[in-house]
């Protein structure tokens, strides 16, 4: 048996493990500390590094062999720039400043940069890694590293587009009140507009009531007193002035006083109305 | 039905020999350690059901069970029993590191806490194994600086006590296995010839 075989055995348990708890992880923070917890089963390293180019955006994920981890979006380096356009594999003892950040790179022992562009599916992913003499990561950890990296981006990948989804979602879901709520308060304006036009249409029937009420006046009314005085006209060339005096004109001042009172009712009604 | 097997100190209890609840305990065994027998260190516990019960329930939640790999845990109780001398538990743990005693059986020289295996064994196991037979071994003489070299391996605090659980579990074993006097299982060695 190899070394390699070797390897793989003492850590095919905790890869395996490692497998099942990505699977398990509910959302990328979980992710995260799964794999920071459990790096340490697999392989030797100082920093190890990962940026993933998602969406035109860049999610890098540092972890460190103390434990602890630090998420960063759109900060790709100079060295992950290169990597993910070149594609060319990096191992050699310049270390990028990017790593001071994380780590007092003065301290290390024979320090050694490790990097590679890897291509899953849609993803474009940079893999590096800072290791020494104590934490000394081989050309037998490369295989380890590239199925760990292929397990983490797929997970990320989907916990990803799950919360995209479920933000969208909620977007949605917001518009969607908007809109209901804007369609009850055009229900409500329709509703006022109909309140207002059954009491104008109402008013109106009144007014028209009225109205013929007051043509009726007119009709009947009117027409009666009028016509009184209108047949005692006519009968006065009959009389002489004395008759006319004794009979007639005592007629046609009831019927004018008659029409007169008429009129008044007619006047009051129409300012009544209006 | 196999005849009992007779042992100067313990008694060893075979599976048809045992009490129902003693058979239920020994298939428990059978089960979590995937073996189609029952291991000399259950056997030879037989005769005590409430003892029984009570090991195999701290050996498989400290070995069994927890966030810590077995193979890691294995290695720590093959150690553990290898630097004290007690020879089933190392025959029976180094064929547990999932056969890893190919490896690491023939040669003699081989301790896992040294560099000879420096490049294939993550060095958090090199350190654990080191820490944990420390404190398995020499418990009185663990410092603070040992829990410090656990934390800067990566190790939280619960990953710590599991690992240190190791060291008592370990002492549990060697000492019931010593005083036994129970012989490597002719079974286990003929499963992983």
């Amino acid at each position: 048996m190899d070394i390699l075989s070797t390897k793989y055995r003492i850590t095919y348990e905790a890869f395996s493990k490692l497998s099942g708890r990505i699977n398990k992880a509910r959302n990328i923070e979980e992710l995260v500390l799964v794999i920071s917890k459990n790096l340490k089963y697999l392989i030797d390293f100082r920093v190890f590094r990962m940026s993933i180019v998602l969406d035109n955006n860049a999610h890098s994920f540092s972890f460190f062999a103390k434990n602890g981890s630090k998420l960063e979006m759109n900060k790709l380096s100079s060295f992950e720039t290169n990597l993910l356009e070149h594609k060319i594999p990096i191992r050699h003892s310049v270390i990028p400043d990017k790593f001071n950040e994380f780590i007092d790179t003065t301290l290390l022992n024979n320090p050694v940069f490790w990097g590679w562009f890897i291509e899953r599916d849609t993803l474009n992913i940079s893999a590096t890694i800072l290791s020494d003499d104590i934490k000394v990561f081989t050309k037998m950890d490369i295989d380890i590293m590239h199925l760990l990296v292929d397990s983490f981006c797929i997970k990320y990948q989907q916990l990803y587009l799950s919360k995209q989804l479920t933000l969208k979602n909620k977007s949605l879901k917001s518009a969607l009140k908007l809109i209901e709520e804007k369609k009850k308060e055009i229900e409500k304006i329709l509703g006022q507009q109909q309140n207002v036009i059954i009491d104008k249409t109402k008013e109106v029937k009144l007014k028209n009531t009225q109205l013929l009420e007051i043509s009726s006046i007119n009709a009947h009314n009117l027409r009666e007193p009028l016509s009184r005085i209108l047949g005692l006209i006519e009968i006065s060339e009959h009389y002489n002035p004395d008759q006319l005096n004794e009979h007639i004109l005592k007629h046609i001042r009831t019927s004018a006083i008659d029409l007169d009172n008429v009129l008044k009712k007619v006047v009051k009604k129409s300012e009544k109305q209006y | 039905m196999s005849s009992p097997i007779r042992n100067k100190r313990y008694r060893i209890v075979s599976y048809e020999e045992a009490i129902p609840s003693v058979k239920k305990i020994y298939d428990d065994t059978k089960k979590k350690f995937q073996l189609p027998f029952v291991l000399n260190w259950f056997k030879c516990q037989g005769d005590n059901p409430t003892l029984l019960a009570g090991n195999w329930a701290k050996l498989k939640s400290t070995l069994m069970e927890g966030d810590i790999p077995k193979v890691l845990k294995q290695l720590i109780i093959y150690n553990v029993s290898k630097e004290r001398g007690c020879d089933y538990c190392s025959k029976a743990h180094g064929i547990f590191v999932d056969s890893l005693s190919e490896e690491i059986s023939p040669n003699k020289d081989f301790i896992v806490t040294e560099n000879i295996y420096a490049t294939i064994i993550p060095e958090s196991y090199r350190i654990a194994v080191k820490v944990v037979t420390k404190a398995a071994l020499h418990h009185a003489d663990i410092t603070d600086s040992d829990f410090q070299e656990l934390e800067d391996a990566g190790f939280d605090y619960a990953e710590i006590q599991e690992l240190m659980a190791q060291a008592d579990l370990a002492n549990m074993l060697n000492t019931i296995a010593d005083i036994s006097g129970i012989k490597i299982d002719s079974e286990l060695i003929e499963v992983c010839s």
